[in-house]
């Protein structure tokens, strides 16, 4: 009976906080709403079924979280090695900031720069979107965060999840879990944020706007454009050459023709791979003590605004060029320049053909879109060059 | 305590204090400072590649006058090992041939019934 009752002390149950409940729900949540909702189902539910595992209570001196790390101790005159959770080795892809520039290779595989390349100006949204992050730096600073701290939740407006990832890891490593579950559900919930915003500064007749085709772009531009960027990008924000570097050096598998193969390889497999192992960790890491905090809600809030503002700085950008523009650009194309790809281009598209059914953004939007993700980057290296 | 402060200034003189306040925090931090500097090189950064792929064509036509581009890049350049095996079409083909043999051996024919 003792044997029992000592067992049922160490189940679940009997260590269940209320924290732990409430996480286990938001995980079942994130899992609801990719499978009914359709909502980033290749990333919630993998950072939903983290959620749950991570606040399950687990028995005192049982190595089985994210946070139980391997140790080296000093026992007997001699050093030992005392392994950590199985847990904890998957998270220091994160932790060490490994998993975000790998899935960067697979975007970079993926990402068809030709839009851009064939509208150079639709270049300049995707800075214009950046605003986003760096008005929502000073909202933090304001709101007593540090300047490590208040970097890293800025960086959630850059709508790029493995950056915010990145960067945070760099700089505020205890808020990473916060800052990477708000910059994912932003991400999901692009389709629901961003069109009242575009409605809200844009007229009828500034939506109704059908912008001229792309041109042909011919093979060299391609094959020449992700070196040259990288070094323009790199010289110019040495910080980002992890993530910009990866991106490039997965559009060049793509773009040269001779390593289809690896390219295949880094667009699929590899990146599924990684995004499983960064998702599920991720959510591990959202243990109740850590992450149900007042600090947590905040980071929430000034993640809804950072999304919120970098939309408004991209459309309202596209107005004002516009101003000395002969041929116009549909505005609602700015709203692309956060770089949540592709979902924002496809927002463009949605909003552009409730207005008028024939009139085709969608190519458009991916030139501001693939500005973002290297804007975004840009942001976040020179943020981790200034504070580190 | 600047941020308390700060709130007992907006509390007293109503939320059209709060720009100022945020630029008040901010600019005694150099926030503002790392900011700005930090949207001038995004900005920047994206201005010179905004440069660069608008004079790239120009550039290219120029080199095209001495190095022409071939009009089918797709079947001169890609490498025969670059490319992936389909497995899929292989085990089709295997299997296809191997149900052939089959039937052929069984006497069984591929006609229709009539």
């Amino acid at each position: 009976m003792d044997i029992l009752l000592e067992f049922l002390k160490t189940t679940g149950f009997a260590s269940l906080s209320f924290g732990n409940a409430a996480m286990i729900v938001i995980g079942i949540v994130f899992i609801a709403l990719a499978i009914i909702k359709d909502y980033e189902p290749l990333l919630l539910v993998p950072i939903g079924m983290g959620v749950i595992v991570g606040n399950i209570p687990v028995i005192q001196g049982m190595s089985l979280t994210v946070y139980d790390e391997h140790l080296w101790v000093m026992k007997d005159g001699n050093i030992k090695y005392l392994p950590g959770s199985v847990l904890s080795y998957l998270y220091m892809g994160v932790s060490y900031g490994i998993y975000p520039p790998l899935i960067f290779l697979g975007i970079g595989a993926m990402t068809d720069f030709s839009t851009m390349l064939s509208n150079p100006k639709l270049t300049l949204l995707g800075a214009a979107a950046q605003v986003g992050v760096f008005l929502t730096f000073l909202g933090s600073l304001y709101l007593d965060f540090n300047f490590k701290e208040a970097a890293a939740i800025g960086i959630i407006g850059g709508a790029d999840g493995p950056t915010a990832i990145f960067l945070a890891a760099k700089l505020a490593p205890e808020l990473l879990g916060a800052i990477a579950i708000a910059a994912y559900s932003y991400m999901a919930l692009v389709p629901v944020i961003q069109p009242p915003i575009m409605r809200l500064l844009t007229t009828r007749e500034e939506r109704l706007i059908r912008m001229k085709p792309p041109r042909k772009v011919s093979r060299r531009e391609k094959m020449i454009f992700p070196v040259a960027a990288f070094l323009i990008c790199t010289m110019i924000a040495p910080g980002a050459i992890v993530l910009l570097g990866m991106l490039f050096f997965g559009n060049l598998l793509k773009e040269s023709l001779v390593t289809e193969r690896l390219a295949n390889t880094a667009r699929t497999a590899f990146i599924d791979i990684v995004t499983i192992l960064l998702g599920f960790s991720v959510g591990a890491s959202t243990q109740a003590d850590t992450f149900l905090r007042s600090q947590s809600l905040l980071i929430f809030g000034l993640g809804a605004l950072s999304f919120a503002v970098a939309t408004a700085g991209g459309l309202l950008f596209a107005k004002f060029m516009n101003l000395f523009l002969t041929e116009k650009i549909n505005p609602l194309v700015g709203a692309a320049g956060v770089s949540a790809v592709p979902d924002s281009a496809r927002v463009v598209q949605m909003v552009g053909q409730q207005e008028d059914p024939h009139n085709f953004l969608l190519m458009h939007a991916m030139a501001p879109n693939v500005a973002g993700v290297i804007g975004s980057a840009v942001a976040a290296g020179v943020l981790w060059a200034v504070l580190t | 305590m600047l941020t308390a402060n700060l709130l007992v200034l907006i509390a007293h003189n109503g939320w059209m204090w709060a720009p100022f306040a945020l630029i008040w925090a901010t600019t005694n931090s150099g926030g503002i400072s790392i900011a700005v500097t930090g949207m001038l090189i995004v900005a920047c950064a994206l201005l010179l590649i905004y440069v660069f792929i608008s004079s790239l064509p120009k550039v290219l036509a120029a080199v095209a006058t001495v190095w022409p581009e071939v009009d089918e890049p797709h079947a001169g350049l890609t490498h025969p090992e670059s490319l992936a095996l389909d497995d899929d079409d292989v085990l089709a083909a295997i299997g296809f041939v191997l149900h052939h043999r089959l039937q052929k051996q069984s006497g069984v024919s591929n006609r229709p019934q009539r």
